[in-house]
């Protein structure tokens, strides 16, 4: 049994036709117990109305999801108690401490004081849980968030955006936190629009893109999906013309390496051949395995605003 | 039972460490005191009229109704505002709270201050008609006791 399921789910904002922006458009996946899933998107492509969604605060139009296998309302409100989860910014009380902002989780969840101590000792936050909640970095607050998502030892984690606008050594701290937590067989589902942090990250990856998912698998597969070759000549405008043409060739993209170009058959030769055909001679040809960020910029191609952050 | 006694708890913990709830109180306090002082002193000045104590204990404190309908309303806001400004009661919600337990919370809280509120004015106000002498006995409760 998935942990989470979603059937064709659909969330549009607003009634009228012509106003209404469709923000989630029919996104199936499954996350199985034990996976660390990465929901990896440019911003405003719809991660964060799917979590949403799953963790009750916005209500689907379309389609359907399952947490634990459960569906129906009493069933997800059961389900949901098995769940830790974040949204967006974390959200807390700035005018109390960090330890008081854990005790009204902590009640809420219906969990024991000795359990707040261990969430900030493992979140390495005790030392700072005497200070009120609006004098913390950013880093502190998504740490405390962590914290607060693990009180009731949940066996799925949520987390939206975990290492959004933190320092190199805060996402680092972060990625540890979630080793230790994957490493105790819990089920991780994490969004992000950084690709390095997914694919360092998760066993598992959904890129989607203006609400739809555009590719899923386990990061390797969705990494080594197609084939594709990195190509080189004299003349690179030359050979990027002709690469436009030929028919074997669905994808041609420039890089300062030479140019990628993603293949139907994985026919090499065949390449060569019809490029040799057309006067082009090559002095360089050789199968290329795509990063996840070659992968991503493929699939998300078009939308530049987003991707020079992306790609940085 | 228990989750009542649970949501009041969440309630109050939220509450009682936050300073401009503190201040809402002190103020609250202040003006129904100086309300409560004048009446006396009137009630002193002029005892020939309706005003003569101890008859007159439950007009004095009458008259700190209307601060109160106030004082209720800057609570409501107080209590609510915030929780979505700061996205907190959303998170509550994620974090297993409904949202009608989560404002359930809020009005026990408020009904707790206002019963709160409700007895110490009875108390003043049964002390005063128990203790104040009619015509020339000792002073037992004087104006500045109500402070």
């Amino acid at each position: 049994m998935p942990i989470i399921e979603t059937r064709e789910l659909t969330k549009r904002y607003g009634t009228r036709p012509e106003k209404s922006v469709l923000a989630v458009d029919r996104v199936s996946f499954a996350v199985e117990e034990g996976q660390v899933f990465g929901f990896l998107g440019p911003n405003g492509s719809g991660k964060t109305t799917t979590i949403g969604m799953l963790v009750g605060i916005i209500n689907p139009t379309g389609g359907s999801f399952r947490l634990f296998g459960a569906s129906d309302a009493k069933g997800l409100l059961a389900a949901r108690s098995r769940v830790g989860a974040t949204l967006e910014t974390p959200n807390f009380y700035p005018y109390m401490r960090g330890r008081d902002n854990l005790r009204v989780a902590a009640a809420i969840k219906g969990v024991g004081r000795s359990r707040i101590e261990e969430c900030l000792e493992l979140v390495g936050l005790a030392d700072r849980a005497k200070h009120r909640f609006s004098t913390y970095s950013l880093g502190m607050k998504q740490r405390l968030a962590l914290a607060a998502t693990m009180l009731s030892d949940p066996e799925l984690i949520i987390l939206d955006e975990p290492a959004n606008g933190l320092d190199p050594q805060g996402m680092r701290e972060i990625r540890e936190i979630i080793h230790i937590l994957a490493g105790r067989g819990k089920t991780i589902f994490l969004s992000s629009h950084l690709l390095w942090e997914v694919e360092r990250t998760c066993t598992h990856v959904a890129i989607v893109r203006k609400g739809r998912i555009v590719a899923q698998g386990t990061v390797d597969e969705v990494v080594s999906e197609g084939t594709s070759a990195l190509l080189r000549a004299e003349d690179e405008d030359a050979l990027a013309a002709a690469l436009e043409d030929c028919p074997e060739v669905t994808s041609v993209r420039r890089t300062d390496d030479g140019i990628i170009v993603g293949l139907r058959g994985g026919d090499l030769a065949g390449v060569n051949g019809y490029l040799a055909g057309k006067g082009i001679h090559l002095s360089y040809l050789a199968p290329h395995r795509q990063s996840l960020e070659e992968v991503f910029i493929d699939l998300t191609r078009g939308d530049f605003e987003s991707m020079t952050e992306i790609a940085s | 039972m228990k989750i009542l006694s649970v949501l009041l708890r969440i309630e109050t913990l939220k509450t009682v460490k936050r300073r401009a709830f503190w201040v809402a109180v002190g103020v609250f306090a202040a003006i129904n005191t100086s309300i409560a002082v004048d009446n006396v002193r009137t009630a002193r000045r002029f005892p020939d009229f309706a005003h003569a104590l101890p008859e007159s204990w439950p007009s004095v404190l009458s008259g700190l109704t209307s601060p109160a309908g106030f004082f209720v309303a800057v609570l409501i806001i107080l209590l609510v505002a915030p929780e979505f400004s700061w996205r907190t009661g959303r998170q509550n919600v994620i974090d297993g709270l409904s949202k009608e337990r989560l404002y359930a919370g809020k009005v026990m809280l408020l009904a707790g201050l206002v019963a709160l509120f409700v007895a110490t004015v009875l108390l003043i106000g049964i002390g005063g008609i128990l203790f104040s002498p009619s015509e020339g006995g000792p002073e037992i409760i004087r104006s500045t006791d109500l402070s």
